[in-house]
C-alpha cells in the first residue's frame, strides 16, 4: 500500500465514488426532505397572495426570496377574529449582504423555540437578531451593525438602506432559521420606505427643504434627509406613512384551534381571489415528489457508475495479480503458504476498501447539511 | 491500519456532535404586566392578588411618552398578559415587538367613542399629505368608558387564567358597582350656578360625559395666564357664572391668585392618576368628586 500509494488512492477513490454517490444523493435528499417536510408539518396553514404555491411556501417557511406578491396586514386581524386561531405574519423581501431578512413578530421565536445564545431578542425598531449560520457567514456578532441591501442600487427614489443594530445571535437549530437575519415587522416597513424618521416638519427652517407652509400643514421637499439609522436620539421621530391595515406582509402562518376553524379560515381566505390558503405539508410533499424523481435518475446513474467502477476494480485487481506473479512465486519459494499470500492481497484490497468507505462516509457527512443548498437550487 | 480506525472513530464522534442544537426553552412568566397606573389599578381591582401584577413604568414617568429599555421590553415579551390602556396612549406599545396575542388593548372596543385631536400635517415631495392626528388616550377618566375597559381586562384575564374565572367576575361586579355609584354622584352635582371648563387634553372624555365645556390649554398650568387670553370669550369673560377650570397639578398659590384676578377663574385639582395612583381607581374618582363638590360649594353665591 505504502509502496504503491498512488494506485491505492486511485482505487480508494473508485470505491468511494461507487459507494458514496448513491449514499450522498440519498443523504442530501433526505436532509432536504427533513428540512422541507418537517418544517412544513409544524405549520397547519399558510396564507398569502394568489400565485405560485411553491414560491409562497419557500418564502413563508424557508425565507427564500421569491416573486410572491404582498398581502395586507389587515388580513391577520381578519384571521385572528376567528376564535382560537393564532396567526403569525411574516415579511420576506429584503436582504443584508445576501442573507434574507425575515421580519417576524415575537411569537415566531416562541413558536420555533429560537433562543439567543448571545445577546437578546429584538426589542425595538432597527434591531436585528441573526441565525447562527448567518452570523458566522457575515462574521457579525452582538453589538455590530449590518447594512441592509438596497433594492435597486441606481434608483434614487428607492428607499435607502438601513443600518441594523445586531443585538443577538440565535442558537443553531439546523433549520432555515439559522440562515436568516431576523427583524421586527416595524423594521421591515422601515426598509420598505413606508416608515421613516426625519426632523420634525415644523422644526425645519431651511427654505430649500420646505415647499409650502401654513398654520397646520407643512409640505416638505423630497430632499429632506431621512435617518438611516435608528438610535435613542432618532427613534421617536420615526413614523408610518400608511394605514396599518394596508401595510405589506408576505405570508401568515395560521394555527387554527380545530378542523372546523381551519375550514372556516380557509374558505374565507380562498373566497378572496387575490389570496390563497394552503397546507404547507401538502405543497412540500409535491415539491419532494419532483425532487424524488431527480433522485431516481441519480440512483440509476449510480448503478451504472457503480457497475463500471466494479468492473474497473476487478480488471485492475486481476492485472495487478498478473503483474505481481513473480512476487507471489518468490513468496511461495521462500516458504510462504498460499493462505498467507491470499491474506497479504486481502490486506491490501481491504485497506483500499476501508479508505473508500471512510471517504464515502465523510462525503455523506459533509452533504447531510446541504439541504439549504438544494433548497436554494429549487427556489431559483 | 491503526490510523484508519482512529480516523473512523473520530469521524463518528464528530458526526454525533454536529447537529447538537440543545437550547434553553423559551418560558412565559405567569404574571400580568401593565403599562400605566390607571390600567394597573383596574387590573389589580379585578385580580385581587390571585395572579401577580406588575407595573413596569416608573412612577415618575409619563406612560404616554415613556420609552422602556430593551431589558424592560424583554420582560413585557415574557409576560402571560400585557395590559395596556390602548387608544394609542402608550406610544411605545404601537411599535414595540410585543407578542400581540398576549397584548390586551383595554380601549379596543371603544373605537367609535375615541376623541381625535388634529395634529401637524406634512407631506414629502410628490407624496400625499400625512397627518399626525392624536387620539386622546385618557379614556379611563370617563367612568363609563372605564367600565368597558374593566370588562375587556376581565375577559382577557378569564381566558388566560380560567381557574379564577368566577373570582374575576365577582370582583368586576364590585368594581362596576363602585364606579357606578361615583358616576351617579357626578351626575347629581349641581353645576347650574357655575361654569366648569376642562382642558380637552386630558379631560376630553370626562367633559363629554358630564357636559362640561372644553378648552385647549397647555399641559403646563404656568402657561395658562397666556393661554386663557386666547380662549373664546364666550367661555369665560361673558359668563355670568363663576368659572371653575380643572387642572392636573395645582400651580403655586400666587399663580392661582393671578388667574382669579385676571380672568376670574378658579382652579380645581382633578387628578388623572396617569403617572401615579394613590389607592384604587374608585378612591381616585371619589377624591376628585369631593374636590369638585367642595369647590362648587365655596364658589356658589
Amino acid at each position: 500500500m505504502k509502496y504503491r500509494w498512488g494506485q491505492t488512492l486511485m482505487l480508494s477513490a473508485c470505491v468511494m465514488v461507487m459507494i458514496g454517490l448513491p449514499l450522498v444523493s440519498r443523504s442530501v435528499v433526505s436532509s432536504f426532505e427533513r428540512s422541507l417536510v418537517d418544517r412544513a408539518e409544524t405549520v397547519p396553514m399558510l396564507v398569502g397572495a394568489a400565485g405560485s404555491r411553491f414560491d409562497l411556501v419557500l418564502a413563508g417557511l424557508h425565507w427564500r426570496k421569491t416573486d410572491v406578491r404582498s398581502i395586507q396586514l389587515g388580513t391577520v386581524e381578519e384571521i385572528r377574529s376567528e376564535p382560537g386561531v393564532m396567526a403569525i405574519p411574516v415579511h420576506v423581501r429584503f436582504e443584508a449582504r445576501g442573507i434574507p431578512i425575515a421580519a417576524v413578530p415575537y411569537e415566531y421565536f416562541e413558536f420555533r423555540q429560537l433562543v439567543p445564545r448571545d445577546g437578546r431578542f429584538v426589542a425595538g425598531l432597527g434591531e436585528a437578531v441573526l441565525g447562527a449560520s448567518a452570523a458566522s457567514k457575515l462574521n457579525v456578532k452582538s453589538g455590530d451593525e449590518l447594512l441592509s441591501d438596497q433594492l435597486r442600487s441606481y434608483d434614487i427614489t428607492a428607499p435607502p438602506a438601513v443600518k441594523l443594530r445586531v443585538v443577538g445571535v440565535l442558537h443553531e437549530k439546523d433549520t432555515a432559521d439559522d440562515h436568516a437575519v431576523f427583524v421586527d415587522l416595524e423594521t421591515a416597513w422601515l426598509l420598505e420606505g413606508l416608515s421613516h424618521g426625519h426632523k420634525e416638519a415644523s422644526a425645519i427652517n431651511d427654505d430649500q427643504l420646505i415647499i409650502g407652509k401654513s398654520k397646520d400643514r407643512v409640505a416638505l421637499s423630497g430632499a429632506v434627509i431621512e435617518y438611516q439609522r435608528v438610535d435613542d436620539s432618532t427613534v421617536d421621530s420615526f413614523h408610518l406613512h400608511a394605514e396599518r391595515d394596508q401595510l405589506p406582509i408576505t405570508a401568515v402562518l395560521v394555527f387554527p384551534g380545530s378542523e372546523k376553524t381551519a375550514a372556516i379560515v380557509r374558505t374565507r381566505v380562498n373566497a378572496n381571489a387575490s389570496m390563497q390558503a394552503l397546507s404547507p405539508s401538502v405543497i412540500s410533499q409535491e415539491l419532494m415528489d419532483s425532487v424524488l424523481q431527480v433522485r431516481r435518475v441519480v440512483d440509476a446513474i449510480s448503478i451504472l457508475v457503480g457497475g463500471a467502477m466494479l468492473g474497473l476494480l476487478i480488471l485492475i485487481g486481476s492485472l495487478s495479480y498478473r503483474s505481481r506473479s513473480e512476487e507471489v512465486r518468490t513468496l511461495l519459494e521462500i516458504g510462504a503458504t498460499k493462505q498467507q499470500v491470499v491474506v497479504l492481497f486481502g490486506i491490501e484490497f481491504g485497506g483500499v476498501l476501508i479508505l473508500g468507505i471512510v471517504g464515502a462516509l465523510i462525503a455523506v457527512w459533509l452533504s447531510s447539511g446541504e439541504s439549504m443548498f438544494l433548497l436554494s437550487l429549487v427556489s431559483n | 491500519m491503526r490510523v484508519l480506525v482512529v480516523a473512523l472513530m473520530g469521524f463518528v464522534l464528530v458526526g454525533c456532535n454536529r447537529n447538537d442544537s440543545s437550547t434553553t426553552a423559551m418560558q412565559v412568566d405567569e404574571i400580568v404586566r401593565t403599562t400605566s397606573a390607571p390600567i394597573d389599578s383596574i387590573t389589580r381591582s379585578i385580580v385581587n392578588n390571585l395572579v401577580p401584577v406588575e407595573l413596569l413604568c416608573p412612577p415618575d414617568h409619563d406612560p404616554s411618552t415613556w420609552r422602556p429599555t430593551p431589558q424592560i421590553v424583554s420582560k413585557y415579551q415574557r409576560s402571560r398578559l400585557i395590559m395596556t390602556n390602548g387608544a394609542g396612549f402608550e406610544q411605545w406599545v404601537q411599535t414595540a415587538p410585543l407578542p400581540q396575542s398576549r397584548v390586551v388593548y383595554s380601549a379596543q372596543s371603544l373605537d367609535d367613542q375615541l376623541l381625535i385631536v388634529q395634529g401637524e400635517t406634512h407631506s414629502h415631495g410628490p407624496a400625499g399629505d400625512h397627518a399626525h392626528d392624536v387620539v386622546l388616550g385618557q379614556v379611563w377618566l370617563d367612568p363609563n368608558l372605564a367600565v368597558l375597559q374593566a370588562e375587556s381586562v376581565t375577559q382577557a384575564l378569564e381566558r388566560a387564567f380560567s381557574a379564577h374565572q368566577i373570582a374575576f367576575r365577582v370582583r368586576l361586579e364590585e368594581l362596576v358597582q363602585g364606579i357606578e355609584r361615583v358616576h351617579q354622584q357626578l351626575l347629581l352635582i349641581n353645576t347650574a350656578g357655575v361654569q366648569v371648563i376642562a382642558p380637552i387634553n386630558p379631560y376630553g372624555y370626562l367633559a363629554r360625559r358630564y357636559g362640561w365645556k372644553t378648552a385647549e390649554l397647555s399641559s403646563n398650568t404656568d402657561d395658562w395666564l397666556k393661554d386663557l387670553h386666547g380662549i373664546d370669550r364666550e367661555l369665560i369673560a361673558d359668563s355670568s357664572r363663576p368659572v371653575l377650570v380643572l387642572c392636573e397639578d395645582m400651580p403655586e398659590p400666587r399663580k392661582v391668585q393671578d388667574l382669579y384676578r385676571t380672568h376670574g377663574v378658579q382652579l380645581v385639582l382633578w387628578e388623572t392618576g396617569t403617572m401615579n395612583m394613590q389607592g384604587s381607581y374608585i378612591d381616585l374618582l371619589n377624591a376628585n368628586l369631593e374636590r369638585l363638590q367642595k369647590a362648587i360649594e365655596d364658589i356658589s353665591p
